[in-house]
């Protein structure tokens, strides 16, 4: 059984100096995002003054305007809820998906896991940058149709991952000594297998944030991206018009998915240590 | 201690000796490539079928879909389309309809240009290829060395550094990549073209056509090639540092071989099977990424196509390209299977 | 077995190995023992005695963190605990090899035998492609592999577990060694297949002269093959003898323990006295690696303990002619 102490996890965690910068960035732009309203207030997509203003021109616009004029501190703000947003939203849903097919496929077995498999495999078969594309043209770009887009493209790995980590579990004594006393399937699968499949899946859902926050930038780029958002895909397909001299205006963005995309990995690369403790990192 | 099981011979029928020539085509090899075959055939018939799930459950009907909202379809057409596609008929006429043009590899017609979509597609395939092939090659050509150096020199300098490119590859969407590289070598240095595949209207032949080529070829391989890189340095590293416990390894220095040798070609050896798996798995990604790769070095590949369907909101072609992108997808997966079947001697059942 | 030094063609000096650095921890704590062209040595223990180790030591195969913390390995004039890289690969294979316990993981599960084979040679060797063949056949002749041209092309999970250990066997001669260590070579093996493989070792030893150092637990195969044995206990040779000494006349009270607690041991050389031994169990267990007790190691499990044993190591007391045991009351009893 996995029993943490909140202390005794977060001194695990932060041996990995790495995992604690990376919580930094992540923590970051969670703050970025909640003060948008204090520091920027009012519409982001506001046009407030001229475009192509380079940064540290004007001090009304720190990181300068874009092509239209628009403040491009309040659009990153702005836009890094949204990004975020999608990342969490993404995560969560592929995780719930996927984790219930995982958790009854590796549980019951038999025709219900063949077929649920199956249904995995369809789904990993079609290149997943093209299903998103194909789910999103066909149901036109929302919120919605890109979360559920990704969702679909995300949930079979993680089904893999809990299928996996359940057919395990059910095999060992502590669950048989559950059956035996009577205890009913869905209790034994919430209560003994899903705690033990928590490491695991806490580590790949923070990565998932990082790759739905990727996928949802690419979409943007190529004008599939939510039209009444702001992101920084968004942006980064506004700029795109103005490369050769605005390239600032890309750079922003860019460079903020990257460090963002960093910290996850990193924080998620600091869970996986946390839940394992495994030989120091000492060359041993 | 006394295991009794020890000595019984490993293998069947053969009596311990090695399967010479001929008799590899018999029986195991045979019957898991027939397996495998039915398999990935089994998976694109149920691909296709989800596509068209997806088509029924997209708001407006099947026609509206094929014949796009780009307006250049001829009533007539449509007309035609409708009693073709029978949507006044039950559902499960419809599904035999839309599998049957499948089969006979109609998958439309693109008003655009004037062309199948088949043709299309086919047309667009090469290039595709070609550029996945040279990602994947310079992926590889930059994750074995730096995954060896990696792994002989686990948590070292060289480990640090690496670790930190990786994951900057890995997190730095395409579209950056692809962008940043214009800008420096296209713009600024002006050393290499910054889109198409080779240069228009030149007549070249030969060698110089083949340079052009590779020129135009370079930027867009290795942003798309990036994200891969990172990811087969990764588990090539990981696969190494596991393979480097080993026992044989071990054998190998009391042998007397040097550590290039023990390492480049025993540990190596052992550890690159993951790695040609996970290079089929990665097919997948390579044709996603492709999308925005193509469209922004106007590369002339599949993913451009998407790209320009996307725009023209050209739904029937796109549909077209993700199930030609799937069937490539199964058909490398089956090639890469048949290769690990190939390369590790231990396989001898699927 | 510590006859004049000139005679030996290997010879350990106080050999300690473990993890150095701030924490120091000796795993093996002075060993010392010498091998002859032509004999065979036995060191017995238990798993956890070091025994593993030290044979590691002696190719400079340890890995890491462990290291030789102190003394000197000789072979021939060769100082092997500062040898360079280069004449250590020269050494490996050509002066000194060695054959593991573990047949099927020893070997590179997706090379050919023929090619790993041809490797062994090749390292010390430069042949013709046909010189090498014919040599790999020759290997595996020696080793009396059935099949052996077939054989070449073969993969090792397709042998049994005997024919695997004679390909070790082949490859451990490929470079013409004059020490051959074998570890623990037949554990993992049936026991009629166990007699054959140490049968032939024990020909091969005749028929080139080599010096053997066997490692075992298993005391019944030490009797029939070994001339001298050396018994390990928590990092240290408590006791060490030819073969009838100890075997017959053990002096150390754990070497006691051990043969008590087999069925009766009669080593080869010795006529059969119709004695019969007590089967008798060891109480407590072997210190963990490392953590051996101050003292005499083998004080908390010994019957005969008494106060002076836990104040310091005992040294060697020699008790007969080449027979050591480190014990204070080994001339006490009969």
């Amino acid at each position: 059984m996995v029993e943490m102490r909140a202390d005794g996890f977060w001194r695990q965690y932060s041996r990995n100096k790495l995992a604690v910068f990376g919580l930094g960035i992540v923590a970051g732009v969670v703050i970025g995002t909640l003060c948008a309203p204090l520091i920027r207030p009012g519409d982001p997509l506001a046009v407030v003054g001229y475009p192509f203003e380079w940064p540290g021109h004007d001090p009304r616009f720190p990181l300068g305007t874009d092509l239209l004029g628009r403040d491009l501190l309040s659009e990153m703000l702005h836009g890094a809820g949204h990004s975020l947003a999608i990342g969490i939203s993404v995560a969560l849903g592929a995780s719930l998906a996927g984790g219930l097919i995982g958790l009854v496929a590796g549980y019951y077995r038999g025709w219900t896991d063949a077929i649920l498999m199956r249904l995995a495999e369809i789904f990993q078969a079609v290149p997943g940058f093209l299903l998103v594309i194909i789910i999103v043209a066909l149901f036109s770009p929302s919120f919605v149709t890109i979360g559920a887009a990704i969702v679909a493209v995300s949930w079979p790995s993680i089904a893999r991952l809990v299928r996996a980590e359940t057919m395990r579990l059910r095999s060992s004594d502590f669950v048989a000594a559950c059956a035996t006393f009577g205890m009913s399937d869905p209790r034994i699968l919430l209560t003994q297998i899903l705690p033990n499949c928590l490491p695991p899946l806490i580590v790949t859902t923070s990565v998932m944030t990082a790759s739905g926050i990727l996928i949802e930038a690419g979409l943007s780029f190529i004008g599939l991206g939510d039209p009444a958002a702001l992101s920084w895909g968004t942006m980064l397909a506004t700029g795109r018009e103005a490369l050769y001299n605005g390239w600032y205006m890309s750079a922003f963005p860019g460079v903020a998915i990257v460090v963002t995309v960093i910290g996850i990995n990193l924080v998620g690369e600091g869970l996986n240590d946390a839940f394992n403790p495994r030989r120091q990192r000492r060359g041993g | 201690m006394f295991v009794s099981a020890n000595d019984a011979p490993a293998i069947r029928a053969t009596d311990g000796l090695p399967i010479h020539g001929r008799n590899v085509l018999r029986s195991p090899f045979l019957r898991f490539t027939l397996r495998r075959l039915c398999g990935s055939l089994l998976l694109v018939f149920l691909t296709v079928s989800m596509t068209f799930v997806l088509i029924e459950l997209a708001p407006g009907d099947m026609v509206d879909v094929m014949a796009g909202e780009a307006g250049t379809a001829d009533p007539g057409y449509i007309e035609q389309l409708r009693s073709a596609y029978g949507l006044d008929r039950p559902l499960l006429l419809r599904y035999a309809h839309y599998l049957q043009h499948v089969a006979q590899f109609d998958l439309g017609y693109s008003f655009r240009v004037n062309k199948s979509v088949v043709d299309l597609i086919l047309q667009r395939l090469g290039p595709s290829a070609l550029l996945m092939a040279a990602a994947t090659g310079l992926a590889l050509l930059g994750a074995i060395p730096l995954a060896l150096l990696s792994a002989r020199f686990a948590d070292g300098f060289v480990d640090r550094v690496a670790s930190m490119i990786t994951l900057i590859s890995y997190a730095t969407p395409s579209f950056l990549i692809g962008l940043t590289l214009i800008l420096v070598f296209s713009v600024d240095l002006r050393w290499l073209p910054s889109g198409g595949k080779d240069t228009l209207f030149s007549g070249l032949t030969g060698w110089s056509r083949f340079v052009d080529i590779a020129q135009h070829l370079i930027l867009p391989a290795v942003t798309l090639g990036a994200f891969h890189f990172a990811v087969y340095t990764r588990l090539l590293r990981a696969s190494l540092i596991n393979v480097l416990h080993e026992d044989f390894v071990r054998t190998a220095r009391a042998k007397g071989l040097s550590e290039l040798r023990t390492f480049g070609v025993h540990a190596l050896g052992n550890a690159m099977l993951p790695l040609v798996t996970m290079v089929g798995v990665q097919t997948g990604a390579l044709l996603g990424g492709s999308v925005v790769v193509e469209s922004i070095f106007a590369w002339p590949g599949l993913g451009r196509l998407a790209y320009e369907a996307i725009a023209q909101r050209d739904t029937n072609l796109l549909i077209a390209i993700v199930m030609v992108s799937t069937f490539v997808v199964a058909a490398v997966n089956f090639l890469v299977d048949i290769l690990y079947f190939w390369l590790d001697p231990r396989i001898e059942h699927g | 077995m510590t006859a004049g030094i000139s005679d030996s063609i290997l010879e350990a000096t106080d050999i300690r190995i473990g993890i150095g650095g701030a924490l120091p921890l000796q795993i093996v704590r002075g060993v010392s023992f010498s091998l002859m062209p032509g004999k065979t040595l036995a060191l017995v223990g238990e798993s956890g005695s070091g025994k593993s180790l030290m044979a590691l030591a002696l190719l400079r195969l340890l890995p890491p963190p462990l290291s030789i913390l102190h003394g000197t390995i000789r072979f021939g004039d060769i100082d092997v605990t500062r040898l360079g890289t280069a004449a250590l690969r020269q050494l490996r294979g050509a002066g000194i090899a060695m054959v593991f316990q573990e047949p099927l993981s020893a070997l590179n599960p997706v090379m050919s035998i023929g090619r790993q084979l041809a490797e062994a040679v090749r390292v010390h060797q430069r042949l013709s492609r046909n010189a090498l063949r014919r040599r790999v056949l020759e290997l595996l002749d020696l080793v009396r592999l059935p099949n052996a041209v077939r054989q070449i092309d073969n993969f090792p999970h397709r042998l049994s577990g005997g024919m695997r250990q004679r390909v070790l066997i082949a490859m451990a001669l490929a470079g013409r060694p004059r020490v051959l260590i074998a570890d623990e070579p037949t554990t993992a093996l049936d026991a009629t297949v166990q007699m054959e493989i140490l049968d032939m070792l024990a020909e091969l030893q005749r028929e080139f002269g080599l010096a053997v150092l066997l490692i075992s637990h298993d005391l019944g195969l030490v009797a029939d093959y070994a001339d001298g044995v050396a018994v390990m206990y928590a990092g240290s040779i408590i006791e060490a003898g030819t073969a009838a000494h100890v075997l017959s006349r053990p002096a150390h009270p754990y070497t006691r323990g051990l043969l008590g607690a087999r069925p009766p041991l009669r080593p080869a050389s010795m006529p059969d006295t119709g004695k019969r031994v007590r089967l008798v169990e060891i109480p407590g267990t072997v210190p963990e690696p490392g953590h051996a007790p101050f003292g005499c190691a083998f004080a908390p499990r010994c019957p005969h303990t008494i106060e002076s044993c836990r104040e310091a190591p005992p040294p060697q007391a020699l008790i007969g002619d080449g027979h050591v045991a480190s014990c204070i009351r080994v001339g006490e009893k009969a």
